[in-house]
C-alpha cells in the first residue's frame, strides 16, 4: 500500500477521488472544447463536466460523486447539496494534493500535453482519453450509480495511469491516478476541521480563511530496530516490523500518504495523532527516526511544499523507554535490555512435547551442564538438535518472544556450506527529491515554450503525486527483482527477508556478478534516467559471506552503505561503484585480469603513483588494462578493483 | 557567557593489530567495533598510566592511505587446555595497522603523563592483539561545541558529557557500554553511539563534518 488502500471499504467516503474524473475525457475530440485556427484552445478544458449540465446528458446531480465534480459550480452544489461542505473540502484536498506548492501554470506554457511524461524513463505516455460520445455517456451513467473508487480505478486504470494530472507542458509529470488517490486521503483527513467552515461560509475564499490557520503536522519516519540478528531465527524481526507497519497503515490509513519499505510520509491535524502513529511502533520495541516539519498551517502549504517543509524539519530518533543502567546479563540480541531469559533452556522448559522430568531438569541447571544421557530415549531424540547446536544465550523478553515465535526461514536454515549473497535495494527519500528536481527542471527546459525568468533560479518543488508515482514504479521493480532472482538462481536458492532484502545461495561462479547484472538491467529498464545522474536515490548493496556467517555483519554493511552500488566480500574487502559506470566495471571484471589487479593493488599499497604509472605502461599491451585506465579515475581505487575481481570468481 | 575552554592532549596512536571486540556472542565470528569506545580507552589508559583517577580519553581513526585501518579477519583455533582438545575455530575481525589520534583531557595529573607509552588495549590481548604505542603531539584547546556526527561511543552520563562538551543531542543513537564497578563486576550504562547528531567538541565528531 503506498497511495490508496486497495480495499473495497463501503464505509469509507470516496467521493473526492472523482473530482478530476472528467480529465479522462478528450473534450476537444467530442466537439465540446473549442480550438482556434492557430491550434490553441479557445476555452479551458471543461473537465468539470460544465458542458454536460443539459438534461440530454442525463447527469443525476443527486448522486454524491457529482458534488465532488461540480464543486466549483455555484448553482448545482447549493441546489443539490445544500447542507454539505464536501465541495469545499474536496477543493481544499485537491489543492493540497496537486499543489503542495504547485508551480503556477502561468510560469510555463505551450500546447497541452495530456500524456504523462515519466521523468525517470524519459518517456511520454500516449493520450488514451475517451474520444467517443458513447464512452462519455457510459461514464456519466456509471458515475450516476455512485461507484466505489477502487472499482473505478480498475475500470479506467489504463487512462488514469497515462493521463497527466496537469497538461501544462513541463508540468505533465504526475499521473491522474496518484493525484486522485491522494486527494481522497486528504479529503478524509481534513473533514473534521473543514466541515463547519464551509457550512457557515461561502464562497471559497471566505471558507478558506476560516481554516487556513488550522495546524497541520507533516512527518517522515523510518521504523528501525536495535536487534543485531546473528541467528536465522532472529531475522523474524523483519517480519515483526512489516507487521507493525501494516497495522499502523491500516489504523492510520488516510494519514499515511506514502509508504514504502520501512518509511512513511504522514499528514496529521494534530501532534497527538502524529504521536499515536510513532508510539504504535515504539510500543512494539522499534526505534523511529523521525523528521517532523516545523509548525505549519493549512495556509502555509500554498507557499511551501512537502519536500521543503520536511527538509527544514527537525530530526530525532525516538527509542522505547531505555533505563540509564542495566544490570548484567545484557540481552545478547538487542543489547538494549536486561537478558532475563535463557535460550534455549527457557524455551525448551515450556515445550509440551517433553516430559515433565526433562523440563524440570532443563530449567533447574545451567545449559552447559545439560547432557543427553540425563534424558530418556524419547526426550533425547527431541532434544538432539538443541544439544548439538545451541550454546546458552541470554535474551530480553521481547527478543525471547521473537525467537520463540519466529516462523522458520526454511531455505536459509538449510544452507550450511558454501557462500550466500545478501542483497538489498533501498530508496533514499531526500536523494530522490533531489534527483526528481533535477530531472524535472531538465524536462521543463526541453518542453515548455514559455518559461518565466525566475522559475529556473528557484528550487523546484517535488510534489507528492510525483513521489507516489515513483514509489509505485520502485515497488514494481522490487517485485520483478524477486522474480528475476528466482528465475536465474532457482526459487529454492532465494530467501526473501524483507521488502528489497534477499539472501541468495551462490551455487556456481560467477553468481555474484549475475546479481549485479540483474540489478543493472532492472535499473536500466525502469529508471534509465537515474543512470545519468550523480545522485543515487535507489541504492544497491551486496554482501557476500559464508553461509553461516553472522547475518548482522552483512546487515551492518547493507544498512549503512550510502553508495549507489556497494559491494562487500567478507574476507576480501569492499568496493563502491558509481552507478553511471556500473556497466563498464562489470565488463572489465568479467574479462578477468585478477593477477594484474592483485599486482597493482600491492604496488598501490606502497605507492599509488607507481601503480598509476604501471597501469599506463601496460595499457597498450593489455586490453583489460586499457579499459581499467578508462574507469580508474571514476572513484575506483585498486583495493576496490581487487574486491570486484574476487567477486567475479564468487 | 562564553563556554569554558578545555584542553586535551593529542597523542598519535598506532597498533599493528587492534581488536575492539563488539559485544556479540553465540557465534564463531567475533566482529570488531568500527569506532573507539570511551570505556575501553579509559580502562586501558587508567591502568597504563597507573592514574589515581579515571583518564578521560577518546580516539578516532585517521583517514590515511589504503594500508592503514584495514578491517581484516583472522581465523584462530583456541585450545581447551583442560580437555586437551581444539575447539571450533574462531574468526576474529580486527584493524590492521591502526592509525588514530587519541585525546586525553588535560589535568594536573595527565599533564605529567609520559610523552611516549606502550600499552595493550581491546580484545585478544593474550594473543598479541592490541599492543598500542602512543606519542604526544600537541595540546588541543576546545571552546564552543559544534554540530556534527559522533564518531566514538560515549556514556550518556553528565560527567562524561561535560568533559567532551556534549550539549544538545539532536538525534541520538543509543546503545549500552559496560562499565566496571569493581574488578569482577559491572553494569551496562546507556551510551551515545557513533552516528548520533550532537553539539560537542570537534574531537569526538566525524572529521569530515567540521574541520577543527
Amino acid at each position: 500500500m503506498y497511495i490508496a488502500e486497495a480495499t473495497e471499504s463501503g464505509d469509507k467516503m470516496s467521493i473526492a477521488e472523482f473530482h478530476d474524473i472528467g480529465k479522462i475525457v478528450n473534450w476537444f475530440a467530442l466537439g465540446l472544447q473549442r480550438r482556434r485556427a492557430d491550434g490553441w484552445f479557445d476555452e479551458a478544458e471543461p473537465h468539470d463536466f460544465e458542458k454536460c449540465k443539459d438534461p440530454t446528458w442525463s447527469v443525476n446531480f443527486n448522486a454524491p460523486v457529482w458534488e465532488s465534480i461540480y464543486r466549483k459550480d455555484e448553482e448545482i452544489c447549493p441546489a443539490h447539496f445544500p447542507d454539505s461542505s464536501n465541495w469545499f473540502i474536496v477543493s481544499l484536498a485537491d489543492g493540497l494534493a496537486a499543489s503542495m506548492r504547485r508551480l503556477p501554470e502561468e510560469e510555463v506554457g505551450g500546447q497541452s500535453i495530456y500524456g504523462r511524461h515519466c521523468l525517470w524513463t524519459g518517456k511520454t505516455e500516449p493520450d488514451l482519453r475517451l474520444k467517443q460520445t458513447e464512452e462519455l455517456k457510459e461514464l456519466i451513467s456509471y458515475l450516476n450509480g455512485n461507484p466505489a473508487w477502487e472499482a473505478t480505478d480498475r475500470r479506467y486504470s489504463r487512462i488514469l495511469h497515462t493521463r497527466a494530472e496537469c497538461a501544462v507542458p513541463g508540468l505533465n509529470v504526475a499521473t491522474l491516478h496518484s493525484h486522485s488517490a491522494l486527494t481522497g486521503k486528504l479529503f478524509r483527513v481534513l473533514q473534521p476541521v473543514a466541515w463547519d467552515a464551509a457550512r457557515k461560509q461561502r464562497p471559497w475564499g471566505a471558507a478558506f480563511k476560516a481554516v487556513e490557520h488550522e495546524r497541520i503536522v507533516l512527518l517522515s519516519l523510518k521504523v528501525e530496530f536495535s536487534q543485531q540478528p546473528f541467528r536465522t531465527r532472529d531475522l523474524a524481526i523483519f517480519g515483526a516490523r512489516r507487521q507493525a507497519i501494516a497495522e499502523a497503515v491500516s489504523r492510520f490509513g488516510d494519514n499515511v500518504l506514502i509508504q514504502y519499505a520501512n518509511s512513511i510520509v504522514g499528514f496529521f491535524l494534530s501532534d497527538t495523532a502524529a504521536d499515536d502513529l510513532v508510539e504504535s511502533f515504539q510500543k512494539h520495541g522499534f526505534t523511529v527516526s523521525l523528521v517532523k516539519a516545523q509548525q505549519h498551517t493549512l495556509g502555509d502549504l500554498n507557499s511551501i511544499g512537502v519536500d521543503d517543509a520536511l527538509s527544514k524539519g527537525r530530526s530525532s530518533a525516538l527509542y522505547p523507554a531505555l533505563p540509564d543502567v542495566i544490570e548484567p546479563p545484557l540481552c545478547e540480541n538487542c543489547q538494549m535490555a536486561h537478558g532475563q531469559h535463557r535460550w534455549p533452556a527457557d524455551f525448551l522448559a515450556s515445550r509440551g512435547d517433553l516430559s515433565p522430568a526433562a523440563r524440570t531438569r532443563i530449567s533447574s541447571i545451567s545449559w552447559a551442564a545439560v547432557r543427553s544421557q540425563d534424558f530418556d530415549e524419547s526426550d533425547r531424540t527431541r532434544l538432539a538438535e538443541w544439544l548439538e547446536e545451541w550454546a546458552e544465550e541470554r535474551l530480553c523478553l521481547r527478543c525471547f518472544d521473537l525467537r520463540r515465535t519466529a516462523p522458520p526461514l526454511i531455505r536459509l536454515a538449510r544452507w550450511d556450506t558454501g557462500k550466500v549473497a545478501w542483497a538489498r535495494i533501498s530508496l533514499d527519500l531526500p536523494e530522490l527529491e533531489a534527483a526528481l528536481r533535477q530531472l524535472h527542471i531538465a524536462y521543463i527546459k526541453a518542453q515548455a515554450s514559455r518559461i518565466s525568468d525566475d522559475l529556473l533560479s528557484r528550487k523546484l518543488p517535488v510534489r507528492l503525486p510525483l513521489l507516489a508515482d515513483f514509489i509505485d514504479d520502485y515497488k514494481r521493480m522490487i517485485n520483478l527483482w524477486r522474480e528475476r532472482l528466482a528465475d536465474s538462481f532457482g526459487q529454492e536458492n532465494v530467501e526473501e527477508i524483507d521488502e528489497g532484502l534477499v539472501c541468495v545461495k551462490l551455487t556456481e561462479a560467477p553468481g555474484a556478478i549475475r546479481l549485479l547484472e540483474i540489478y543493472r538491467d532492472l535499473l536500466a529498464a525502469h529508471f534509465p534516467k537515474l543512470l545519468e545522474l550523480e545522485a543515487a536515490p535507489v541504492r544497491f548493496a551486496l554482501s557476500i559471506s559464508p553461509a553461516k556467517h553472522p547475518f548482522f555483519v552483512n546487515w551492518r554493511f547493507l544498512e549503512s552503505s550510502q553508495a549507489s552500488v556497494a559491494v562487500q566480500l567478507i574476507g576480501s574487502g569492499k568496493a563502491e561503484i558509481p552507478i553511471n559506470h556500473l556497466d563498464a566495471l562489470v565488463r572489465v571484471i568479467r574479462q578477468g585480469g585478477r593477477h594484474s589487479f592483485h599486482r597493482l593493488r600491492s604496488i598501490a599499497r606502497t605507492s599509488k603513483a607507481l601503480a598509476e604509472i604501471m597501469l599506463d605502461d601496460r595499457r597498450e599491451r593489455d586490453q583489460t588494462m586499457e579499459e581499467l585506465r578508462s574507469i580508474s579515475p571514476l572513484g575506483m581505487d585498486f583495493e576496490s578493483l581487487m574486491t570486484l575481481a574476487n567477486l567475479a570468481e564468487t | 557567557m562564553p563556554e569554558p575552554q578545555k584542553t586535551f592532549l593529542r597523542y598519535h596512536l598506532r597498533a599493528e593489530t587492534l581488536c575492539l571486540g563488539e559485544r556479540i556472542r553465540g557465534g564463531v565470528f567475533r566482529p570488531c567495533s568500527p569506532v573507539f569506545r570511551y570505556t575501553t580507552l579509559t580502562g586501558s589508559l587508567t591502568s597504563a598510566f597507573s592514574a589515581s583517577s579515571p583518564v578521560h580519553a577518546v580516539a578516532r581513526f585517521l583517514p590515511g592511505n589504503s594500508d592503514s585501518n584495514r578491517l581484516e579477519t583472522l581465523t584462530f583455533a583456541p585450545h581447551d587446555r583442560s580437555r586437551f582438545i581444539s575447539v571450533i575455530p574462531l574468526q576474529i575481525e580486527y584493524f590492521a595497522n591502526a592509525d588514530a589520534e587519541l585525546f586525553i583531557l588535560k589535568t594536573d595529573e595527565s599533564a605529567r603523563y609520559p610523552r611516549r607509552l606502550q600499552f595493550s588495549m581491546g580484545a585478544m590481548r593474550s594473543k598479541g592483539f592490541g599492543r598500542c604505542e602512543i606519542e604526544f603531539e600537541k595540546e588541543v584547546t576546545c571552546g564552543n561545541p559544534t554540530r556534527g556526527r559522533l564518531c566514538v561511543r560515549l556514556p550518556d552520563t553528565q560527567d562524561v558529557k561535560t568533559v567532551f562538551g556534549v550539549r544538545n543531542v539532536l538525534t541520538a543513537r543509543y546503545g549500552y557500554l559496560f562499565s566496571p564497578t569493581n574488578a569482577s563486576s559491572g553494569t551496562y550504562v546507556k551510551s551515545l553511539f557513533e552516528g548520533s547528531t550532537i553539539f560537542a567538541y570537534p574531537i569526538i565528531l566525524h572529521p569530515r563534518d567540521k574541520s577543527e
